[in-house]
């Protein structure tokens, strides 16, 4: 959807009326994108900001998404990770993606890409400790190999908890 | 994509009035991926809720039908899990698709829309036995679940759609299939014979059952199913 501020009050008029429904907290999760509007008054992370502050509701960073998109919409990822409300981050995915000649799709069928776990750590570095999903959803080795790439996610946090204690 | 939008306006010049290009795509080329992904979307849903189907028509002429199907019958539902109920219809009024194994494809797709249908289909509360006594048992009225579904058919399709659903499974989790399980899976629809089968399909614990009922069994549930008041005390 186009990055309006009526649109973020849309969006967060739902989710809150999804939360109050369901009587549990509430996290949404960014999502990968492939256009862009001539409409949108703001960047995504600005817009995602908007949304979950008006809506009170926590976040599902997907690193890899914003990475997908990064990659499709020209900007730095970091700077993506670095704004978001920190505190409101309850759950990151990871995945893998696949590469085209003019862009990058998120197919959550390849381990993941380096690029990727550099923003992992950067968003736990922030978050701290935090829930973490590896979404592969297609083409999927044997359970070994995908267990060995979600264990992968632990050396961050390893140092993540050095970091804490120094 | 549809090469005309809304209006009538060529969907180059459409897409352009709403999306941005960058350096590498045009508006159109950014809005074609989303189409795309969608197109595989229902296409892999398809295949998900009617391996059975896929099974006898083959793979590709498979695809070529549900884009047949999906072109006419878009979704119009919030999930994809509606996205076959109009297929039995649709391929009465359009054979050439099944053209040399109608019976059999109407009634593979007639299972795999019931086991759709069985399992989370609208269930009434069940009686407890706490909730009987001598005033309420005059008043009680026997009736079939909403959700179970009773199925004649001209084929034993039940045990082709077990082996389909099987190998799915043993496909997804293994990333790659054999020439031989394909020659296998040839050999098992081939070797199908008519035989009318009574069949009721529904659920327990979220896990859906197919059983074999002789013809007055489903005569009684389908008397039963359709409120026949004759069957009443």
């Amino acid at each position: 959807m186009p990055y309006t501020f009526e649109a973020a009050k849309i969006t967060a008029q739902k989710l809150r009326y999804v939360r109050d429904f369901l009587e549990v907290p509430i996290a949404v999760e960014n999502v990968s994108s492939y256009a862009e509007y001539h409409v949108s008054e703001m960047t995504e992370w600005e817009f995602l900001n908007e949304v979950v502050e008006r809506a009170d509701c926590g976040i599902l960073l997907d690193v890899n998404n914003i990475y997908v998109s990064s990659q499709n919409h020209n900007f730095n990822p970091l700077t993506y990770i670095n704004s978001v409300p920190a505190d409101r981050v309850a759950q990151i995915h990871i995945a893998g993606h696949s590469k085209f000649e003019k862009f990058i799709l998120d197919t959550h069928d390849h381990p993941v890409l380096d690029p990727v776990w550099k923003l992992y750590d950067r968003a736990i570095q922030r978050a701290g400790h935090t829930a973490t999903l590896l979404e592969w959803d297609d083409r999927i080795p044997s359970f070994q190999e995908v267990h060995d790439e979600a264990l992968r996610a632990d050396r961050f946090l390893a140092d993540t908890q050095l970091k804490v204690a120094v | 994509m549809r090469v005309v939008g809304p209006g009538g306006e060529r969907m180059r010049r459409y897409a352009a009035r709403y999306i941005k290009p960058n350096d590498r795509l045009t508006s159109f080329e950014r809005l074609e991926i989303y189409n795309r992904q969608y197109w595989f979307r229902v296409l892999g849903s398809m295949a998900e809720d009617f391996p059975g189907l896929r099974k006898i028509l083959g793979e590709r002429r498979f695809d070529d039908m549900c884009r047949a199907y999906l072109t006419e019958c878009p979704s119009r539902s919030f999930t994809l899990r509606n996205l076959g109920s109009r297929l039995e219809a649709w391929l009465r009024h359009n054979p050439q698709w099944v053209r040399g194994k109608e019976v059999l494809a109407l009634d593979m797709v007639r299972l795999e829309w019931a086991d759709i249908e069985a399992f989370d289909g609208e269930a009434e509360p069940v009686l407890r036995p706490e909730e009987l006594d001598a005033d309420s048992v005059s008043k009680l009225r026997l009736r079939v679940q909403p959700y179970v579904q009773l199925l004649e058919l001209h084929y034993p399709v039940d045990d082709l759609v077990l082996q389909a659903k099987d190998d799915e499974g043993t496909n997804f989790a293994s990333n790659a299939v054999g020439e031989l399980r394909r020659r296998m899976k040839v050999r098992a629809v081939v070797a199908l014979k008519p035989q009318k089968i009574f069949l009721v399909v529904h659920r327990l614990d979220f896990s859906v059952y197919f059983r074999r009922i002789e013809r007055e069994e489903y005569s009684m549930l389908k008397a039963l199913h359709g409120g026949d008041r004759s069957l009443a005390p």
